[in-house]
């Protein structure tokens, strides 16, 4: 007595042939929504890997034959050996700033009662909230060697005593300038690897070496350090990823300092020279994706190691209490977040407000009228901002979405198909959207797609850069789901795409509106392939923010910058209130899981 | 019958076809039949696992059959077979007369198609989703008429006793309500076999005696098949119609209670089953009727009841049940009996347990329902009657 009776009537007889449709063949089971599931997968892999297939293909075989002559042309490229030594010389001098800063900071925010709360929360978040574009402009602001706020102030300051000068003394466009620039905007990266191995380790390793008679120190040297040893190494090399790839911080001062990197050349060889170079610039990519595909392997490799090794794990981490010196730690906390948003942010705002860079300090004259311009006047900038919402909205709903249908197929399919789908959507995750954006140039922009300088090729770029890391968040919020929930459904008579959509998706949603919101920060204030990909009859904010400041309209660039973080900002408050609010509804997700 | 029962009389056509079927075959087609199902895992290490091992079951209509066994001897492996939620590599599986998986034939039907129902350990409730709602859920997946879901889910949670928690969300709710919630959503699509792991284990004493209790008596009520696994004896014993002993992925012993807790076929089912004092002896002669003396340190001891395959000059254990075992100062008369020391006497409320030791045994179990305490060191005497003792091989 059922009603599920199956829907063949002939229900005695097995016969295999005719209820063929809901029978499930080979290990894993293949159904419609797999089938999907797999062709989207499929797609966007293909997306990612094609673009990078095209780069090296035109870089080796130019004109469809073997032709090692195009590596020697870039390597004979005037000036190469200056700009690979430039480039090493500030990721190593940036890295070792930001491991030093990242570690001092994450010992503090962990291990001791210096911790601001909510930092330690903010502080991995901010080079998606303050891009770093944006950050190095507000820091050419303050420290030009001429009009920089804080170098007039210095002057100021010095003037009755003598000394009139009307330069300096600080200058930005410098090697200092520019491994400053490198070191706070990797710092955040560095803090979360090595505060994520300080939580992991259990603090009673340190509380023993205390009570063993050890000071603070000694006990930093001789245990704390040694116990993050695989973080700090993760750190480095992700030091390395990162510096190889920075394009918007040298971007901006290697104009006046002539000091020329890596990812600004190709970017220069694409977009300033004419014709494009687009051979040295393929060639120049190829050493930017070894160099970055190699360090990002090796820290992965670190840190799978060591998450075998250390991690006692258990216990809640007591904080070493510094007495006098809790306020040393409070005030380096703090100043790293004045010198990384607050003082570049107030840059800008003061700039905007102004309507033109100037360091008379009046509050005469004070208006939002660059804001007016840029909403509503200037055709470029406002074009720019509705580019990149819609970019942003789209490409991040798409994305998220197809990262949550991947993450759930990858979770559910026991068999090894499950597991290659997941090594080839991440596999594009440390290519660096410049190398990206060429790929995306060459496939794209050409028949049979054409689709150069348009909005859609920026967000097939975007899609292809961000997917891997949005299903990194997808999975987070899939392994949150217990399979028994979902069997519970397939149990009650529901097929995949029910159970997908009534289950695994609310559940997963307060997650995927958090991934969906950094995605949207991501795609919307994106510099890298906008450079390369956008055109001006198409502008998105990225770009446009850059081509003001290579024009030199202050006014309207600091405005427009404003206006990028003010966004940025709603829509990740709104998203994270959002997301709460969801999962106040479903509070017990906690106790049943 | 219940509200929810004769709801399926006139609710849906496609039942005409089961209910058809069900009358010619009724009581010849088992609910499922498993042959010689065989399942192995891959752990990370890369060890291979046999958590089944070429089981074969039956569950005829309406009955209650439990799967027992200690941890780790494939109880859940095995209900997840038969539900569709793990592949086996070898063997068939038939659930009213269809084939749903068969390893040759390379069938494996989707557990949406099935048409079963299943409690899982967890309760596995939808966290998102009111009580109601949950219960709703299996209707409209299986495209239910909209207008009577509502009717239908209240009619269910008001059979297992909560018609006033459908608004509530599980995490609102008490384990035990949650597991009514959970029964509720298992019931409501009236399926005829419904498959439980443990679905009691998260419960506290008190709790879950009343809920086997009232499982028991909607079982019966509504008359479904139930495969349910337990790691529990007492729980076992009260609610199966048939018991099927599972050791390391085998059946070790299928049947039902009674016959089981008198006729274990091993020493390990009998010690699972149940406290078993043993001896050791070697078997003297077989009789026709198929009773056995045994020589043992005791003395020989005539016993009524043979495991098949025991044969004259077999090296064998001959067992006993601590409740039939006789205990006293002076000599009793039944058949079997010797003197022994009491090292301890404790009453437990229910019964007095005492321990003894003879040469051959130290520890010797004697229950009895008397409240008469020995003190320690006290010698007397054990009987026992010959249908009180079996004889099982000494080897398992
Ligand atoms: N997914 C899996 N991967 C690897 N091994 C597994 C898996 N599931 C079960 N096993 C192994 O199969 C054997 C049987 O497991 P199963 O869960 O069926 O035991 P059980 O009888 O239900 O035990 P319990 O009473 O503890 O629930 C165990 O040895 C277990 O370690
Ligand atoms: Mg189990």
């Amino acid at each position: 007595m059922t009603v599920l009776a199956p829907k063949t009537p002939g229900q005695l007889d097995p016969a295999v042939a005719n209820q063929k449709k809901n029978f499930r063949s080979g290990d894993s089971r293949f159904t419609a929504f797999s089938g999907v599931s797999l062709g989207l997968a499929i797609l966007f892999v293909l997306i990612t890997l094609y673009p990078i297939g095209i780069t090296l293909s035109r870089l080796f075989f130019p004109d469809g034959s073997f032709d090692p002559g195009v590596l020697g042309n870039v390597l004979s490229q005037p000036g190469l050996l200056q700009i690979l030594g430039n480039t090493v010389i500030l990721v190593l001098a940036g890295g070792a700033l930001a491991v030093v800063g990242g570690s001092v900071l994450a010992w503090l925010s962990v291990r001791t009662d210096a911790k601001i709360k909510w930092i330690g929360g903010v502080l991995p978040l901010l080079p998606f909230l303050l891009p770093a574009l944006v950050g190095t402009i507000g820091w050419t602001m303050l420290l030009s060697p001429q009009s920089g706020f804080i170098n007039v102030f210095i002057r100021a300051l010095f003037a009755p005593l003598g000394l009139v000068a009307t330069q300096g003394p600080i200058d930005i466009y410098s090697w200092g300038g520019a491994i400053f620039i490198y070191g706070i905007y990797m710092v955040p990266f560095t803090f979360l690897l090595v505060a994520a191995g300080l939580q992991n380790t259990d603090s009673q390793l340190e509380e023993q070496s205390r009570v063993s008679g050890a000071g603070i120190f000694r006990t930093i040297v001789r245990v704390t350090l040694p116990a993050v040893r695989p973080s700090l190494g993760a750190a480095m090399l992700l030091t390395v990823w990162f510096g190889f790839a920075f394009f918007s911080g040298p971007a901006i001062l290697a104009g006046r300092s002539g000091i020329d990197v890596l990812s600004v050349r190709i970017v220069e060889l694409l977009t300033f020279s004419y014709p494009a170079d687009v051979g040295s610039a393929v060639g120049l990519s190829f050493f930017m994706l070894v160099a970055v595909a190699i360090a990002w392997w090796l820290q992965t490799r670190v840190l799978r190691k060591s998450t075998h090794s250390t991690i006692t794990g258990r216990g809640k981490a007591t904080e070493i209490e510094l007495g006098k010196l809790r306020w040393v730690g409070r005030a380096i906390i703090i100043g790293y977040i004045v010198i990384s948003s607050v003082l570049p942010v107030l840059a800008l705002l003061w700039v905007a407000l102004r309507g033109y860079w100037s360091s008379d300090f009046t509050l005469e004259g004070l208006s939002f009228q660059q804001f007016y311009i840029v909403l509503f006047q200037d055709a470029l900038t406002r074009q720019a901002i509705i580019n990149s919402l819609q970019i942003a909205v789209i490409g991040a709903t798409i994305g998220m979405l197809v990262a949550a249908v991947i993450a759930r197929f990858v979770q559910s399919s026991t068999g090894r198909l499950g597991r290659v789908v997941d090594v080839l959507i991440k596999i594009g995750a440390p290519i660096p959207a410049v190398v990206l954006a060429v790929g995306v140039l060459l496939t794209f922009a050409g028949p049979p797609f054409s689709l150069g300088g348009s909005v859609v090729s920026l967000l097939v770029a975007d899609l292809a850069h961000f997917l891997p890391q949005a299903t990194v968040n997808a999975d987070a919020a899939a392994a949150q789901v217990g399979p028994q929930l979902l069997e519970a459904s397939h149990i009650s008579g529901a097929g995949d795409a029910r159970t997908f959509g009534r289950i695994s998706l609310p559940l997963m949603l307060p997650d995927l509106i958090a991934g969906w919101a950094l995605l949207f920060l991501w795609m919307f204030g994106e510099v890298n392939a906008s450079i390369i990909l956008a055109s001006t009859r198409n502008p998105v904010v990225g770009m446009q923010v850059y081509n003001l400041y290579e024009q030199g309209f202050f006014g309207k660039l600091a405005a427009l910058a404003i206006l990028v973080l003010l966004i940025g900002g709603i829509v990740v408050t709104a998203a994270t209130l959002l997301a709460r609010w969801i999962r106040g509804g479903q509070t017990k997700v906690a106790k049943l899981r | 019958m219940t509200p929810l029962a004769t709801d399926i009389t006139n609710n849906d056509n496609q039942l005409e076809g089961t209910l058809m079927a069900s009358d010619t075959q009724a009581d010849t087609t088992p609910m499922v039949k498993v042959d010689d199902l065989v399942k192995h895992f891959k752990r990370s290490d890369g060890a291979t696992v046999t958590a089944v091992d070429g089981v074969s079951i039956e569950v005829m209509p309406g009955e209650f059959t439990v799967l027992l066994g200690p941890s780790g001897c494939g109880k859940t492996t095995l209900l997840r077979c038969v539900a569709g939620l793990e592949r086996p590599i070898g063997g068939r599986i038939q659930i009213r007369g269809r084939t749903v998986f068969d390893g040759d034939k390379k069938v494996n039907l989707a557990p949406e198609h099935r048409g079963l129902n299943m409690i899982f350990q967890s309760y596995a409730l939808w966290p998102h989703m009111t009580a109601a709602q949950n219960v709703a859920y299996p209707l409209s997946a299986q495209k239910v008429d909209k207008k009577d879901i509502p009717a239908r889910v209240a009619r269910a949670l008001e059979m297992v006793g909560i018609p006033e928690l459908g608004k509530q969300y599980p995490s609102q709710m008490s384990g035990g309500q949650q597991q009514r919630v959970a029964l509720a959503r298992a019931l409501v699509s009236n399926s005829d076999l419904v498959l439980f792991d443990e679905p009691l284990s998260n419960v506290d004493a008190k709790v879950r005696e009343q809920l086997r209790f009232e499982l028991l008596s909607m079982q019966r009520d509504l008359g479904f098949a139930a495969l349910y696994v337990t790691h529990d004896q007492t729980e076992a014993m009260e609610l199966a119609n048939t018991i099927a002993v599972l050791e390391r992925g085998k059946v070790a012993q299928l049947g039902t209670p009674q016959e089981i807790y008198r006729e274990p076929r091993s020493r390990y089912v009998g010690g699972f089953i149940g406290t078993l004092n043993e001896i050791e002896g070697t078997v003297q002669s077989v009789d026709k009727g198929g009773a056995a003396t045994v020589t043992t340190a005791v003395g020989t001891l005539t016993a009524a009841s043979i495991a098949p395959e025991v044969k004259a000059g077999d090296r064998v254990v001959v067992v006993s049940r601590p409740e039939r075992v006789e205990l006293a100062t002076k000599e009793p008369t039944l058949p079997n009996r010797w003197k022994v020391t009491v090292e301890t006497s404790v009453f437990s409320g229910s019964r007095t347990e005492h321990v003894t030791s003879f040469d051959g045994n130290p520890d010797f179990r004697v229950w009895r329902s008397d409240m008469e305490l020995f003190h320690t060191g006290t010698p007397a005497w054990v009987g026992l009657a010959s249908q009180d003792l079996r004889v099982l091989p000494f080897g398992a």
